[in-house]
């Protein structure tokens, strides 16, 4: 369901953590059905800018304007309404660890109550498959999973609600290649078929190549350079030419 | 799009002119369908339930899987042979029927009249089952303490001066407190009835010998137990729940020499000094009612204490709650090192580690109680 204008606007946005400055006039627009990633170095900020967007954390100046509403006037009940519309998955899973994968993916529709009991379990189970997991895998509790079917579990606990903007932090931070490639292609796959728009985080070069419309580069506080990934990996910027550059960036970007 | 098309809600009806048509417009979506989910399926299954019918989807706004899902149960699960539908959304359909209708069967449950006698077995494996991991955490601390004594500079001197603080300096007040009211109350209550025999010295006997032999010991390792052990439990949870322990060992250092040790041997020095500690507080207290309701004067109370209170009694309540520190070490430790990684097994744990600790304290004393009949006024 996709409405007008774009899914994500950042405005002159600011932060400042304990009298650090973190970020400094960010402009960014994620227009819809896009994928955007957000890239930078270690530390310049780019969770907290994504944690901002989905309201653990306030900006300290600035607009941030998410599915057409703005978060600094957004009541109580257009917060709920919000949080209904985007499916985020955290770094390391955030499953919860006393439910089972398929408690932990019925949550969020249990949570809805407008569903009955077996319409849940048929859903939960059309995610868990969706995303690449055994039926037989969603009575495991996340400590008997491995690191690739965390994530799944994870994407498929965000994809419960049919989001329409899905937020990934590090999605393919910590898997195997094989694994890392599977999972860029099921996001691609999904994005395909739910029409979602996608603002993740990554370091991934291949993720970037492989899934991206555009990359955002975060360094020095801001925002250095926004594009087509063939486009940015030409700016002139030593935090860009260093993360582009050489061998890596070579092989990554070579046209396939 | 005409006026009827524009709507917010999904829609189901029969073509007019065509009794086997069906056609459904709007958004399917879960947000849209929202309550009315067992409505339409209600509407959508007799629709089908009317024969074949040719099913019109193509006005559909929008359908995701769980619009998908309503619709396909009320197909029996197959799409229908005239469909019309826009390609988008037609590989909504695609693959649901990969997925299971329902959950894989869960593991076997025993028969319900069989389960008590099942839990009772269990109970008492798992009893069995501690006692084994006790022992063998009691073992290796032993080890670890020979091998301390061999190399006296890996000693884990700063966690063991870390624990001493924060187990004991910072206990004091709270012990204090308890020891000061129980000793208040004791003395209270039994000043009544002692002045109606007119036995108001027989105060002192009563006051210090109940506080420096039970209730001193008792209370200060209960309140150690309670405060301090569920701390201890939670802390090595926490470590193994982000595999802090993992890391020690692969590390080289011996998580038991370096987590364990410092809080049992901590505790074993803490128990006796908090025990006096608490006894103390508890003859102020007795002391106060006293001289308040009896008139006895300080002076008098102390000499009188002198005289009635044997050393023995000091001795064995200071001793015994060394056992008690070994003991709420011994346990919370052990029970903070059988956390899984999982949050609610950090609970169940903690929760167990100090009724298990205070139990463990209180089982002692009632075996120090026996053993030492005869010593002091026991």
């Amino acid at each position: 369901m996709s409405g007008p204008g774009p899914a994500i606007e950042l405005v002159e946005v600011g932060t400042r953590l304990g009298g650090k400055v973190i970020h400094e006039s960010i402009d960014l627009t994620v227009q819809r059905g896009e994928v955007l990633a957000l890239v930078g170095g270690s530390g310049s900020g780019k969770t907290t800018l994504l944690r901002e967007i989905i309201g653990l954390q306030r900006a300290t100046s600035g607009r941030i304007t998410v599915l057409g509403q703005d978060l600094a006037e957004a009541s109580a009940s257009d917060w709920e309404e919000l949080r209904r519309r985007w499916g985020v998955l955290f770094q390391g899973g955030a499953l919860f660890t006393n439910l089972t994968v398929f408690e932990n993916v019925a949550l969020p529709l249990q949570e809805l109550r407008v569903l009955d009991a077996t319409t849940v379990d048929e859903l939960v189970l059309q995610k868990i498959v969706a995303v690449g997991l055994a039926p037989e895998d969603s009575g495991k509790l996340p400590a008997e999973l491995s690191g690739g079917m965390v994530k799944r579990a994870g994407l498929a606990r965000a994809l419960a609600l049919e989001p329409e903007l899905l937020l990934l932090d590090e999605p393919t931070s910590g898997l195997d290649p094989v694994a890392s490639d599977s999972f860029v292609q099921l996001v691609d796959s999904l994005r395909r078929q739910l029409d979602l728009t996608v603002l993740l985080i990554t370091h991934d070069l291949d993720t970037l190549a492989d899934l991206c419309d555009r990359v955002a580069v975060l360094a020095d506080r801001t925002l250095v350079a926004v594009g087509p990934v063939a486009e940015v990996a030409q700016v002139d910027h030593p935090f860009v030419q260093e993360f582009f550059g050489g061998r890596r960036g070579a092989r990554a970007l070579a046209p396939r | 799009m005409s006026e009827l098309t524009a709507t917010h809600h999904p829609i189901v009806e029969r073509v007019a002119d065509d009794r086997a048509a069906v056609r459904l417009r709007g958004p399917w979506t879960l947000r849209a369908i929202g309550r009315n989910g067992p409505r339409l399926e209600r509407e959508l299954r007799r629709c089908a339930e009317d024969g074949p019918a040719v099913w019109d989807l193509s006005e559909v706004e929008s359908i995701d899987s769980a619009g998908a899902i309503l619709v396909w149960r009320a197909w029996g699960r197959e799409l229908p042979r005239d469909l019309a539908i826009r390609p988008e959304h037609r590989t909504r359909f695609d693959r649901l029927g990969e997925a299971p209708p329902s959950r894989p069967a869960q593991r076997q449950e025993g028969s319900v009249f069989l389960r008590p006698v099942e839990q009772a077995g269990r109970r008492a494996l798992d009893v069995l089952h501690h006692s084994r991991q006790l022992a063998t955490l009691l073992g290796q601390i032993v080890l670890d303490l020979a091998s301390v004594v061999a190399r006296p500079s890996r000693a884990p001197w700063r966690e063991l001066s870390a624990t001493l603080y924060r187990a004991g300096a910072r206990a004091l007040g709270i012990t204090g407190l308890v020891g000061f009211l129980v000793g208040l109350i004791l003395a209270y209550l039994s000043a009544g009835q002692l002045r109606s025999f007119g036995a108001e010295e027989l105060i002192v006997n009563l006051v210090g010998i109940g506080i420096f032999r039970e209730l001193g010991p008792l209370l200060g390792c209960m309140l150690l137990a309670g405060r301090s052990g569920s701390a201890m439990t939670a802390e090595l949870g926490a470590m193994r729940l982000t595999q802090e322990i993992d890391a020690l060992t692969v590390l080289g250092i011996s998580p038991t020499l370096r987590l364990v040790l410092p809080k049992v041997l901590a505790l074993a020095v803490i128990a006796p000094l908090v025990t006096l500690w608490t006894s103390s507080m508890g003859m102020l207290g007795g002391m106060l009612v006293a001289r308040f309701e009896l008139g006895m004067t300080t002076r008098e109370f102390a000499s009188r204490l002198r005289d009635v209170l044997p050393l023995a009694d000091v001795l064995v309540g200071t001793g015994k709650s060394v056992a008690f520190g070994v003991a709420i070490g011994l346990v919370a430790c052990h029970y903070g090192l059988r956390v899984k990684p999982d949050t609610k097994s950090l609970g169940d744990e903690t929760t167990a580690s100090v009724v298990v600790g205070l139990t463990a304290v209180i089982a002692l004393d009632a075996m120090f109680a026996v053993a030492l009949q005869g010593v002091g006024s026991g």
